[in-house]
């Protein structure tokens, strides 16, 4: 074929600037990708469309999967609206082959820019073409599912060998196309794992082994980390060792590390010989659920009688009152003595839920018994609130040892951001075989080098620094959709993956509503264009039925009244739309009888509307002109 | 939801939601796999969320709990359900219906959800806990639904806690502790997909194409204000026999779809108005459509739909026949409600004057201004008004003398009781006591037609 022969050449002729294995792989992926696309309609529209998509990718110097994919995409969808044939494939190639060979480098410098264009053409397609096929549900899915969701039905439409390598997208495109495995010559894995399949029974354990490494992750390797992990250790040594009551206060935003700092220097003083000999006692306390003082000061009394071996039940009152209680485990604990008696450590997470019962008590009680020199006992309270400090009553403060350890993690810089993503994701180097565990780093190291995935990433990274749960979400639901068929982490999955988890739910919700319940929306969104802040049923539903007055020649279907107040009902129902008064908004009387003239807000941004209006199928032209202008 | 669907044909196939079960068996994978700590699944009723993640736990081996928070009414009653569910307990006279714990705390919940992880016969397998309409949940203390969001960690067990809803994420948000789980997003289903969920129902002497023609025209028409399954099933139920009897009278072939579409489309336009609004019950439905053949029905049906929308809006009040009296009485408590008392005096004093000439023009002046104003005004709720006015509008509406006697006064009582008019003091004082008109305008209107007093040229907005 001639695309192949001309990329081929190329390869030969420019020496590709980046280290990335299958670079020419991704560029062979992506004109065969076009070149599979589809029927062809007007030569000269294929042809434009291809001279932008294809000079791009085969300029780009990084394994442009997903950019090529949608780039390529994005002109064989309209071909494939118009007839469904696979005739592009020459013109494509031709494309390729007349472009001049200068032009790489200025696209490439362009290319930021540019991917912002393409990626709005794709959506524009890609919608289009699901709603067309009637397949794609028209509205649930984001722009860029539907684009990697059409990306595999060309792959798959002319199906050769596709079921058992797909490790990369290129790879997959390439190889599907033509059936001509001989283009991937850069990656050897690939090629013998390609040969050999990959046995279902090895990928299941890689998959259980990322699945319980995501969801345990180990404390993040920082300065700070160390730090407050020597801190805390040495605190607790010196409470169990030898006796020095203390408190500690570990503040950090969730997800930094807090509670695995805490368990990680628990497993330490437990595996250490000095502190073992001792031995200590541990209490945990947690706000959410021990959810008051009482709960929590009988817990911890329980916690002390099961530690002093004498067998309770926990349900059994051991005092009427929490003050009772308070005042029995005070007692308790001063009978023992610093020398001689075994260190308490109580860990309190949600450490500000405590503070918000009026007396504190629980805290009181705590806070002053590390200041006694009976019973040795160490306090960590672990909290994500960074304004722990003013929440704290007085008397509290000043039993407080005034040691705050503020943590969190920040990677400040993109690229450690990205690594810490790539680490998540590679197999341990205990895994075996050794052979699945390369290949499967090699294509996670690859996800690094795709532009898409990046800019995404840094979406990611410019919303929050610190926090890499989502990050782990987005992992580990792109390592579960891997199968047999195609037993590497692809980059579409991890995209497709992260546009899931991220996409805007408002948005993706009204796309389901019926006709008549976006009409109301658009009423409401109008009315408040024009001024009005509140609304009430009637008064929308006054401005839908002038609308609908106005051009009911036009088959613009008319509801009567009390079906708009179903829509209506609905649409509070979904929490779209909220009572304005704060009394009517208690979230227990959501099903009463609506009052058509109460006052309710659109919860709904304009923003939103718009993209919704956009995106919709079910919506007429005219409901559509309407929402655009706004009803003026 | 799920259950009316499966009811529908039996089959048990999910129509149209691989990519929701592939997503939610991705999550659970193997029976020992870690799980995150929590999936949300949501999407509009009727998109099959319930029964797919039931399917999904049913495949999976796993113990599970599936909890319909709707019938959960305090933390005691969930939390018990939940314990009972994976523990097998249920409420008997044995264990003095104790099932398996008392259980009323967080932390007595997490004991022994500890105790029901481990007493399994394989106890690293996970426990999944299913919360259906999980938005109920957040009726409780805030930390209910962030106890259950981390309940991973606070159990330290392998368990999985997947919540269902047709509320969006953001509006759970509140409180401290929430760890945003998994999203799955359960579209709604294409027409394609309902068509072929709603084919379940053919019936057994029709034939599938047949029904499949009645099922698409039924989507065509109704699928504007109405993207529910459920409500299209209702329809479906509804309508086929009417839409199949001319076939089994014999009087049209079943392929001819533009004249059985001509024969049913008067009902279908008929109820528009009333779609998911269940006047009548199946039962009447079906019992009318069985009383009379055909043609009767049709003969029933025209009309309504051929007279305006106001009056077939007042159907439901015509039905109640009220005494002369009371009909003017509620037109005047609806000017009453509607007007602005300082109007009234120009509204009623010398309303004879010129009424018709002027009527017109401001009508029209009218209708200009409000293109004209950019700003909109909301309708207002009806005010409120005392009794006094009321009669002086009521004597102003009467063109004969009336004396005020008791009997007007027992109208407005049997009014009062009868909910056209509420009142809004308290019931101690009947001289000093106000009261709102809280009838439609345009029942309104349909009613001032049926005494031939006009009630919208009465109307402040429509003078002023």
């Amino acid at each position: 074929m001639t695309a192949r022969r001309t990329s081929r050449r190329r390869k030969q002729r420019k020496p590709v600037d980046t280290g990335a294995a299958d670079d020419d792989a991704a560029v062979d992926g992506a004109v065969d990708d076009a070149a599979s696309g589809g029927g062809a309609k007007s030569r000269q529209g294929a042809q434009q469309h291809h001279k932008k998509g294809t000079s791009k990718s085969a300029s780009d110097p990084s394994g442009a999967t997903l950019e090529t994919a949608s780039n390529s995409k994005s002109g064989s969808n309209k071909k494939r609206r118009a007839n469904g044939s696979g005739q592009s494939t020459r013109k494509a190639a031709k494309n390729a082959q007349q472009r001049p060979k200068g032009q790489s480098t200025t696209t490439t410098k362009r290319h930021a820019i540019d991917s912002d264009e393409e990626d709005d053409d794709g959506d524009v397609d890609g919608d289009s073409s699901s709603g067309g096929s009637g397949g794609g549900g028209g509205g649930g899915k984001s722009n860029h599912k539907s684009t990697s969701s059409s990306n595999h039905k060309s792959t798959s439409s002319n199906t050769s060998n596709s079921n058992d390598n797909s490790n990369d997208n290129s790879n997959d495109n390439s190889n599907s196309s033509s059936g001509s495995a001989a283009t991937n010559a850069g990656d050897p894995v690939d090629q013998q794992e390609q040969k050999d399949g990959i046995d279902p029974e090895v990928l299941d354990a890689a998959r259980e082994t990322l699945r319980h490494q995501l969801l345990n992750p180990p404390l993040p390797n920082t300065a700070r980390h160390r730090e407050t992990e020597q801190l805390l250790f040495d605190t607790l040594y010196a409470g169990v060792v030898r006796g020095e009551s203390n408190s500690v206060l570990l503040t950090g935003p969730r997800g930094s590390g807090k509670t695995t700092c805490v368990q990680s220097v628990l497993q330490k003083l437990r595996q250490d010989p000095a502190a073992k000999e001792r031995g200590f006692i541990l209490i945990e306390l947690n706000g959410l659920v021990h959810g008051d003082d009482a709960a929590g000061l009988k817990h911890m009394a329980s916690q002390l009688r099961v530690a002093a071996s004498e067998d309770v039940d926990e349900d059994e009152d051991i005092a009427s009152s929490a003050a009772e209680t308070a005042r029995a485990l005070r007692q308790a604990l001063q009978q023992g003595s610093g020398a001689t008696s075994q260190c308490i450590i109580v860990i309190v997470e949600e450490f500000d839920v405590y503070a918000h019962f009026g007396q504190q008590t629980l805290l009181y009680t705590l806070l002053d018994h590390t200041q006694l020199a009976a019973v040795p006992m160490v306090v960590v309270g672990v909290s994500c609130r960074v304004d722990i400090y003013s929440l704290l009553e007085k008397r509290v403060l000043s039993r407080f040892s005034q040691r705050f350890v503020h943590l969190f993690n920040a990677w400040a810089d993109f690229p450690t951001y990205l690594q810490q993503f790539v680490d998540m994701l590679l197999l341990p180097d205990t895994f075996e075989p050794a052979s699945f565990r390369h290949a499967w780093n090699v294509h996670v190291r690859a996800l690094q080098h795709n532009p898409t995935l990046e800019r995404e990433l840094r979406e990611m990274h410019a919303i929050s620094t610190s926090d890499l749960r989502p990050l782990q979400k987005m992992a580990f639901q792109a390592v579960t959709r891997t199968a047999p068929a195609r037993p590497f982490l692809r980059a579409e999955d991890v995209f497709e993956e992260k546009m899931r988890q991220t996409r805007d739910a408002k948005v993706t919700l009204m796309l389901d509503l019926s006709a008549l319940e976006l009409c109301l929306v658009i009423a409401m969104n109008n009315l408040r264009y024009r001024g009005t802040m509140s609304f009430n049923f009637e008064g929308v539903y006054a401005t839908y039925k002038a609308f609908a007055a106005g051009i009911n020649k036009h088959g613009v279907d008319f509801y009567r009244k009390p079906v708009a107040l179903k829509a209506f009902e609905h649409l509070s129902a979904l929490e779209l739309i909220r009572p304005a008064s704060t009394t009517v908004a208690s979230k227990g009387s959501q099903h009463a009888a609506t009052d058509v003239y109460a006052a309710v807000h659109l919860l709904v941004d304009d923003l939103q509307v718009m993209q919704v209006v956009d995106k919709c199928t079910s919506l007429s032209t005219r409901v559509k002109m309407w929402a655009k202008a706004h009803g003026l | 939801m799920s259950s009316s669907v499966r009811d529908g044909g039996g089959g048990e196939e999910l129509v149209g939601r691989e990519k929701e079960l592939e997503q939610v068996r991705q999550y659970v994978g193997k029976p020992h796999s870690p799980c995150l700590p929590a999936l949300f699944v949501y999407g509009t009723s009727a998109t099959a969320k319930t029964t797919v993640v039931r399917t999904v736990m049913e495949e999976s081996k796993c113990r599970y709990a599936m909890i319909n928070c709707l019938e959960t009414y305090s933390p005691r009653v969930l939390f018990e359900q939940i314990l009972n569910s994976l523990s097998g307990d249920t409420p008997t006279p044995d264990n003095l219906y104790g099932g398996h714990a008392r259980c009323d705390t967080v932390y007595k919940f997490i004991k022994y959800l500890k105790g029901v992880c481990d007493s399994q016969e394989d106890p690293k397998a996970t426990v999944y806990i299913v919360l259906d309409n999980c938005e109920r949940l957040r009726l409780f203390r805030n930390h209910d639904l962030a106890v259950f969001l981390r309940l991973r960690e606070l159990v330290h067990r392998n368990v999985g806690v997947i919540l269902i809803s047709t509320v969006i994420w953001e509006k759970f948000r509140e409180g401290t502790g929430f760890a945003d789980p998994l999203m799955a997003h359960f579209p709604a289903y294409t027409k394609a997909e309902t068509l072929a969920i709603l084919q379940r129902r053919t019936p057994r002497d029709v034939h599938p194409s047949h029904f499949r023609q009645f099922v698409s025209l039924l989507w065509d028409v109704f699928h504007g204000p109405c993207r529910d399954l459920n409500e299209l099933a209702h329809l479906v139920a509804l309508f086929f026999d009417k839409y199949y009897a001319p076939v089994r009278a014999g009087k049209i072939n079943a392929d001819n779809k533009t004249a059985l579409f001509k024969a049913i489309s008067p009902l279908l336009r008929a109820h528009f108005s009333s779609l998911y609004l269940r006047e009548t019950s199946t039962a009447e439905w079906l019992a009318a459509g069985a009383g009379g053949d055909g043609d009767k029905t049709e003969s029933t049906a025209a009309p309504s739909s051929a007279s305006t929308t106001s009056t077939r809006g007042a159907s439901q009040l015509h039905k109640l026949e009220l005494p002369y009296f009371a009909k003017v009485l509620i037109l005047a408590a609806f000017l009453a409600s509607h007007n602005p008392a300082r109007s009234d005096l120009a509204i009623f004093s010398k309303r004879q004057r010129k009424l018709s000439k002027q009527r017109g023009r401001s009508k029209r002046k009218a209708a200009r201004r409000a293109d004209t104003t950019a700003k909109f005004r909301l309708p207002t709720s009806p005010s409120t008004f005392p009794l006094s006015r009321l009669f002086a509008i009521f004597y102003s509406l009467m063109d004969e003398e009336t004396d005020l006697t008791a009997d007007v006064y027992s109208h407005v009582k049997s009014l009062l009781s009868l909910r056209l008019l509420t009142r809004t003091t308290t019931d101690d004082n009947f001289d000093s006591a106000k009261f709102k008109c809280t009838m439609a305008a345009e029942d309104v209107i349909a009613l001032g037609r049926s005494v031939e007093i006009d009630v919208v040229s009465y109307l402040h907005e429509v003078n002023a």
